[in-house]
């Protein structure tokens, strides 16, 4: 009993896991249902409401997803999302969602697992990773146009591999006031910012030393190496570094000519109307929070921005008024 | 008559787009449950209300926990 794989157009890989040493992929059915909500994971969820797309769900080879890109290509990408977490990515992506003719895919652990798998070649993984973007850019309604992806913070640390996966996609690396970046890992902390959670991101240090310093140094560490991944090939032309204090404006008039598209008036409405919002929480309205983030740094906080984070975020910002200049 | 278990059943449904078709919309969870295991009875599949009970819940447990 083999099903159609046309059919796979309307399911949505969205985990791998292994068995028996080999990588599967878990597919639920969504439909013509779009990924509105903040990240990835909150869209599944919500289709997993469905009782149907609990109980059956295909479990498939990884290489099936090369048959499926085959006969089924998803939408080549538009554009990427890179940043350094609580720096207003959410906002940017949750602003692409509200425009029904772009997918946007946000945080997805599918991708994630693939450009983090340390047991396979580089090529390996970047065929893997063409695949699974292929088949997560399926289109689902008819009228998707645009398809962007939003990838984990940690995941500018491979982006070699995306590089070479997509050597033409534009993308852009958000960025933020570091002392209001680590505020905020302090009050709710990601999973890369809790030491031995994603291996590699920071390879010179061991995990027992990790775990014998302060919270907020290993929050600026890491911080700090996200940035300069960032930082090293942000002169490519297909990049574009865009700070905080740029949105929700830069959107419209950076991000959207930089990956090459132009929404029509109703559509800018649409977006900037999503920016109203509160992004994680779109139920509530968009409150700025700078001041109490500011007001909030302790010393260590302050201390360890300044030690680990500032100057590569300063360099960053030269990068991106030299960039200016140029253009 | 070949009397035959769920996993054998849901292989079916998988790769039955028509069969798919009477099931995906339905949003209420009993009215989903009786509906699956009355389908199975159409096609031979013998399996009890509490055994998709149970393998739904392993559905979402192996989505939450990855």
């Amino acid at each position: 009993m083999a099903a159609n794989i046309e059919s796979f157009r309307e399911w949505v890989p969205i985990r791998i896991y292994t068995r028996d040493s080999e990588p599967f992929v878990d597919w639920c059915y969504a439909g013509s249902a779009r990924f509105t909500e903040p990240f990835f994971n909150d869209t599944i969820q919500r289709i997993l409401r469905r009782p149907f797309s609990v109980l059956f769900r295909h479990q498939t080879q990884l290489d099936f997803l090369r048959e499926l890109e085959t006969e089924c290509p998803g939408l080549d990408p538009t554009g990427f999302i890179f940043h350094m977490s609580r720096c207003g990515s959410t906002l940017v992506a949750q602003m692409l969602a509200a425009v029904t003719k772009n997918i946007v895919i946000s945080e997805a652990p599918p991708i994630d697992s693939i450009v983090r798998y340390r047991g396979a070649t580089a090529d390996s993984r970047r065929d893997a990773l063409k695949w699974m973007v292929g088949a997560l850019g399926q289109p689902r309604s008819g009228c998707e146009k645009y398809y962007f992806i939003k990838f984990d913070s940690w995941n500018i640390l491979d982006l070699d591999v995306i590089r070479s996966a997509f050597p033409n996609v534009p993308w852009i690396f958000l960025y933020r006031d570091p002392v209001e970046v680590i505020v905020s890992q302090m009050r709710q902390r990601g999973s890369h910012m809790v030491p031995g959670a994603i291996k590699h991101s920071l390879p010179d240090l061991g995990l027992e030393a990790a775990l014998q310093m302060s919270p907020e140094e290993y929050c600026a560490r890491i911080l700090g190496r996200i940035c300069e991944s960032a930082a090293a090939p942000a002169m490519d032309p297909n990049s574009l570094l865009v700070n905080y204090d740029q949105l929700p404006d830069a959107v419209g008039d950076l991000i959207l000519p930089h990956f090459n598209v132009s929404f029509d008036a109703d559509q800018i409405r649409q977006m900037y109307e999503a920016a109203q919002f509160n992004a994680k929480t779109p139920q509530l309205f968009f409150e700025p929070d700078r001041e109490s983030k500011r007001s909030e740094a302790s010393d260590t906080v302050r201390q360890n921005a300044e030690k680990w984070v500032v100057p590569i975020y300063e360099r960053l910002e030269e990068l991106r008024r030299d960039r200016l200049v140029k253009l | 008559m070949i009397v035959r278990d769920f996993e054998f059943f849901r292989r079916m449904i998988l790769s039955d787009e028509t069969l798919q078709e009477q099931l995906r919309d339905l949003t209420e969870r009993d009215q989903f449950v009786t509906r699956v295991v009355e389908l199975g009875e159409i096609h031979n599949c013998s399996f009890s209300i509490a055994e998709v009970d149970e393998a739904m819940r392993e559905g979402r447990r192996v989505w939450v926990q990855g």
